[in-house]
């Protein structure tokens, strides 16, 4: 039934499309992110070499949802995929605190990124999960998101594990996206 | 701030030899957790080697318990490369296997390494701590009671005893005073920069490893056998030590090792003799022959004996080197690491000399032939082995083959390896929706590691011939 209306609804006043972009660190959950979105599941991941990109319908928005993949030396060609970018979506490895300070400064390095200039940027403090994980606000100070200017941006805290908080970051994404940002 | 932007772009090129080197290492060769050849990717804090599949699992342990690195893909730190240096597959093991039946079935290798490393089902019960760096070599300390002949025993004797003492290892490690204790801190990055910068500085375009055994020399002239080195000594031997290693990697196989192995036999030579390096690499070996007894008498004609024996003679040769004149143990990892490196060529030469049709033979030459540029081949033959979770891996893994085939990568960047991800990377992103056809097929199947075999990997290996006809069948 609920598809039937779903469907018949955006016939009618159609379907908004967004390309979403998960980037992040090695092993910050992106890959388990885009799965649990896509299909409710926790999927076991192996190192995404390249990209996986699949279609999420949510809020009448259709997101195509990229997620590359994070190792050091494929970060560089993140940049390949940023034309046509509507939002980001930053994965952070909340308990990996060794490695934050490399995760701000290739969040930044994206945020300077030209061709991302219109882009929303939504953050997932992700692993909420694990002992020692920090708190949304710590990684705000931790990735210095004050730094943000002329951007609309949110942070979550997920687990993408227990499914927590990845549909409220992309409720905030749909919103976000519908009244004109992005 | 970037902690990875100290590493430059050299330094990283000297980790990737480094760690090259050492997964030929026959206790690297297999993944440390399910025996699958050739693995790619490293815990760097538990200072092992495993393969794709297990890498994932180790991810989804969370950083506390391991952090993934990939050999090839990553950035790796100077410390944790002096880590995994000094640690490996096989001291690992002794610890994190320490108590595991024989025979355990290793199906369902995700339960496996949770208890492996979660729960620590295996580890040594007398509640010894993880092993950290210099264990496995203070095995010494009871081979040392063993006559000078020691290695004319039955090699399988030995080797079993060589196993016995490992376990025992971590204890003798405590009971000893402090040589392996300073400087043992290494998965807690330094945090100064004067550490980290001396790395790089002796890493300079002609590394020379003659400052290795200079280094030894002065450690040897220490009266007491045992006596504790300076943390300091020690780090710039670690420098050393990482100096030297690349050697194998950087020159010709048959070469490359006898310079280390000059080195060695000086270091070990002790003070005795001050002696220029010589210029053949046989006139030495001829020289130091006669010092050291008979032992290497064996070492010149490795050619023919089997990789297990001289592993055995190898460890022999330490133990004996450890009680006549206690090397700082990080000396005799390199050396130890070059003798390897040079039965690694000629069991090469051997191999192809028997033209020998196996998968793991076969595997090892394309190792060594292809290690210019290794970051294709790496990449490559991983991604078949490995279950993809969707379509847009498998498109581009097949886009991959095109520079393993041997097509010129167009874009032909400075960066060695990334150039090809690079070249294949931007038609799809370019061309947005293709992508997004493909990949839907296999999205209802998610697929779990369970898949993983040792077997299908070792086959997946041999890639350049293989994998045509394994993307066809999929």
């Amino acid at each position: 039934m609920g598809i039937v209306f779903t469907r018949l609804f955006s016939s009618l006043f159609g379907n908004r499309e967004a390309r979403i972009l998960v980037l992040g660190l090695d092993n910050a959950g992106k890959t388990t992110i885009l799965y649990r979105l896509q299909m409710g599941e926790v999927v076991s991941t192996i190192p995404t070499i390249g990209f996986n990109v699949e279609t999420v319908q949510y809020n009448n928005i259709k997101f195509q949802v990229w997620d590359l993949g994070g190792q050091t030396s494929i970060r560089p060609y993140w940049r390949c995929y940023f034309p046509n970018t509507q939002a980001i979506i930053y994965v952070v490895d909340s308990s990996d605190t060794d490695r934050l300070v490399i995760a701000k400064d290739e969040f930044h390095a994206i945020l300077e990124e030209e061709e991302l200039k219109g882009a929303v940027v939504l953050i997932f403090a992700n692993k909420q999960d694990l002992p020692g994980a920090l708190d949304a606000a710590a990684i705000t100070e931790a990735l210095e998101l004050h730094k943000i200017k002329s951007r609309q941006w949110s942070i979550f805290k997920t687990s993408a594990i227990k499914g927590e908080g990845l549909f409220e970051g992309l409720d905030w994404l749909s919103n976000t996206l519908k009244s004109g940002g992005g | 701030m970037n902690q990875k932007a100290n590493v430059s772009k050299e330094l990283n090129e000297r980790h990737r030899k480094i760690l090259e080197g050492l997964l030929k290492l026959p206790e690297n060769k297999e993944c440390a957790d399910c025996k699958a050849k050739g693995p790619r990717w490293a815990s760097v804090n538990l200072g092992i080697f495993i393969c794709m599949q297990c890498s994932g699992i180790h991810r989804s342990l969370g950083v506390h318990i391991s952090k993934v690195r990939s050999a090839a893909l990553d950035t790796w730190l100077p410390e944790q490369v002096v880590f995994i240096q000094s640690m490996g597959n096989e001291k690992a093991n002794s610890y994190w296997e320490a108590e595991l039946p024989r025979n355990y079935d290793r199906v369902g290798i995700e339960n496996f390494i949770r208890a492996k490393y979660e729960e620590k089902r295996w580890v040594p019960k007398d509640g010894k701590s993880p092993p950290r760096v210099q264990e496995v070599k203070t095995s010494s300390s009871n081979n040392g009671q063993k006559p000078a002949g020691a290695n004319s025993q039955p090699y399988a004797n030995n080797s079993e005893n060589l196993f016995e003492e490992k376990k025992n290892a971590p204890q003798i490690a405590n009971t000893k005073t402090s040589i392996p204790a300073p400087k043992i801190n290494l998965p807690s990055p330094p945090k100064g920069p004067g550490q980290v910068i001396p790395v790089a500085k002796p890493l300079e375009p002609e590394p020379e490893p003659a400052p290795a055994p200079i280094e030894a020399k002065e450690l040897i002239t220490d009266d007491t056998p045992a006596a504790a080195s300076p943390p300091k000594v020690d780090f710039a031997t670690d420098l050393f030590d990482m100096l030297s290693i690349e050697g194998p990697s950087e020159k010709v196989p048959e070469t490359a090792p006898t310079d280390d192995w000059a080195s060695f036999q000086s270091a070990v030579a002790g003070s005795a003799v001050e002696k220029e390096k010589p210029v053949s690499p046989e006139g030495v070996t001829s020289h130091k022959i006669s010092e050291i007894e008979d032992l290497f008498k064996e070492s010149p004609g490795l050619a023919s004996v089997p990789e297990k024996l001289q592993k055995d003679v190898k460890n022999d040769i330490m133990s004996l080197f450890e009680k006549s004149s206690m090397v700082s143990p990080f000396v005799m990892h390199q050396q130890q690491l070059a003798m390897l490196a040079q039965q690694q060529s000629l069991l090469m030469a051997a191999a192809a000399a028997n033209s020998l049709g196996g998968n793991t033979k076969s595997t090892g030459s394309t190792q060594q032939t292809a290690s210019n540029g290794m970051g294709w081949p790496n990449v490559g033959y991983q991604i078949p082995g490995m279950t993809m979770p969707v379509g847009g891996q498998v498109d581009l893994t097949k886009l991959m083959q095109a520079p393993n085939l041997g097509m010129l990568n167009p874009s032909g960047g400075t960066m060695p390896y990334p150039s090809g991800l690079y070249a294949t990377g931007q038609p799809a992103a370019s061309n947005g929706t293709t992508g997004i056809g493909p990949s839907k097929q296999p999205t209802s199947s998610p697929v779990s590691s369970s898949s993983s075999s040792p077997t299908k990997t070792g086959k997946d290996y041999d890639f350049s011939s293989l994998t045509q006809g394994m993307f066809a069948k999929r």
